[in-house]
């Protein structure tokens, strides 16, 4: 497109134009392919907040690295990885505020201000979470494990061992491991 | 043909099938997850340690002892404390032999922790707008020739070891007489229903007793306070109190002031500074366990302007 102003002609960008530039800027892209082998693309320069990531490509100096390379999430499913990826380009866009100990706060929504990353934890289901804790320990995204376990955590406050059970689906003690676990923590009973 | 029964009842039992699958996926995500250190150790740092208990006793496998003879939360909270303890605190809160580590990092929790009165022992003492490190006399009943005063007990916060500083902060002192200082840590007296007590009165002398355990040692010196207004020492093991001059004592008078007291577990000794500036050592041949506690008699008036606050301080250098 181009304007005619007072003798001037302004060249203005297309769209497509626009994405060129963009994807310019951006960097290299890279892919990462879940277990399944679907793949993933995404700039490096967010891919690369995984320390996994990271340590798989050759080239020693990150800034350097002008072609990736692809990497194998072995451990990680399809739809989880699909999360991963999302999360790790809007970091890059927009990076989440450091969650630091103690807790100033014992709400999720108290400690964690940014509301993409509160919408992004809220929106996934219990087996979903537990899976991007999962995946966030083993690509070593320390945000990604932060959010995702202050997210657990935050359903486990306030609560009794009973409630976690019920939260977590996990099998009732017997009578006897009960008494003997008891037995084992006996000074905060006896407060 | 089947019969619109045998279809429901079908239905039925995939819907069972497909909610208790539902479940068994749940429970393994969460075994794969939950079950593992790393991720424990990355959960662990929100929660405190009464969830940490509760997490424990949900599961034999995150609360029963493993290979190395400790469950996957005790594990956990060893590493928490390695992780985070300074040296000083390392030398405060040395871990007694089969000490849970559950228990130590609820130490070291306490430790960090502003000091309050956990337990206020008699009628006429109260916290001070619900404040929990600031206690005032409130009865004007008290009889200087017989009468026991009332005391408030920091025993939620047990000093084991090293060094500690604490400053009782003492605002007007002519209508309550004030003793300050440490004594052997005690449980659930203020659920006694007592009206009064002191640690300074030989009355409570054979229940005290029945409190002791191993970490007392062998000290004789179960309590040692510095009295605010003439500035002498009163210790003793509660059978025999002894109100003693010491060579340095200086007292405040009727004047509030900050009473500083150090502490020094490693050379059994209680230090006294009076308004910032070291007075020196009050007592020597303290050892084993002790908390802070405070002692107050309300003489005349109402106490509305008489209070103690207990705050800790930083190990001072001279």
């Amino acid at each position: 497109k181009s304007q005619r102003t007072q003798g001037v002609i302004i060249a203005t960008m297309t769209d497509n134009d626009d994405a060129k530039m963009t994807e310019k800027e951006a960097g290299p892209t890279i892919k990462l392919i879940s277990r399944t082998g679907d793949p993933f693309e995404l700039p490096y320069v967010a891919a690369r907040l995984s320390q996994t990531v990271k340590d798989a490509q050759p080239c020693e100096d990150d800034d350097e690295n002008e072609s990736p390379e692809d990497v194998e999430i072995v451990k990680v499913d399809t739809p989880c990885l699909e999360k991963v990826v999302e999360f790790l380009k809007h970091y890059n866009e927009d990076a989440l505020k450091e969650i630091k100990t103690p807790l100033e706060d014992n709400t999720f929504d108290g400690v964690v201000q940014q509301v993409w990353y509160r919408d992004f934890v809220k929106g996934v289901d219990q087996p979903m979470l537990f899976d991007l804790v999962t995946a966030a320990n083993f690509m070593a995204i320390q945000p990604l494990l932060d959010l995702t376990c202050l997210q657990v955590s935050c359903q486990l406050m306030g609560k009794s061992a009973e409630e976690i059970r019920v939260i977590l689906n996990i099998p009732k003690l017997t009578a006897d491991e009960e008494a003997k676990a008891r037995e084992n923590h006996r000074w905060i009973f006896d407060d | 043909s089947i019969t619109k029964s045998q279809l429901q009842a079908a239905g039925n039992k995939i819907m069972v099938r497909t909610r208790n699958s539902a479940k068994r996926l749940k429970s393994a995500v969460v075994d794969k997850t939950l079950f593992n250190n790393d991720i424990l150790l990355s959960i662990a740092p929100f929660l405190d340690c009464n969830e940490l208990v509760n997490l424990a006793l949900t599961s034999r496998r995150l609360g029963s002892k493993l290979d190395h003879d400790r469950s996957l939360v005790e594990e956990v909270a060893r590493q928490m404390i390695s992780k985070s303890q300074t040296e000083e605190e390392r030398d405060a809160l040395p871990r007694y032999g089969g000490e849970s580590w559950i228990a130590l990092l609820h130490e070291l929790e306490l430790l960090r922790s502003p000091l309050t009165f956990d337990q206020l022992i008699g009628d006429g003492i109260e916290y001070v707008n619900g404040d929990r490190s600031c206690i005032t006399s409130s009865t004007d009943d008290f009889d200087m020739a017989t009468g026991i005063p009332n005391t408030a007990v920091c025993s939620n916060h047990i000093m084991r070891k090293g060094k500690h500083y604490a400053t009782f902060t003492i605002t007007g002192s002519d209508q309550c007489a004030y003793f300050s200082g440490v004594t052997r840590p005690i449980q659930g007296w203020d659920k006694k229903g007592l009206s009064q007590f002191s640690f300074l009165h030989s009355s409570f002398c054979a229940p005290l007793h029945e409190e002791r355990t191993s970490r007392w040692g062998k000290s004789c010196v179960n309590f040692c306070m510095y009295a605010h207004f003439q500035g002498y020492c009163s210790w003793g093991d509660w059978q025999t109190p002894r109100h003693e001059d010491w060579s340095l004592m200086e007292g405040f008078g009727i004047v509030g002031g900050e009473v500083g007291m150090l502490l020094d577990l490693d050379e059994g000794t209680l230090t006294v500074y009076k308004d910032g500036r070291r007075l020196g050592v009050m007592k020597d041949g303290l050892s084993g366990e002790y908390c802070w506690a405070t002692t107050s008699a309300l003489l005349y008036g109402d106490g509305d302007e008489q209070n103690v606050r207990l705050e800790r301080g930083c190990i001072p250098t001279s």
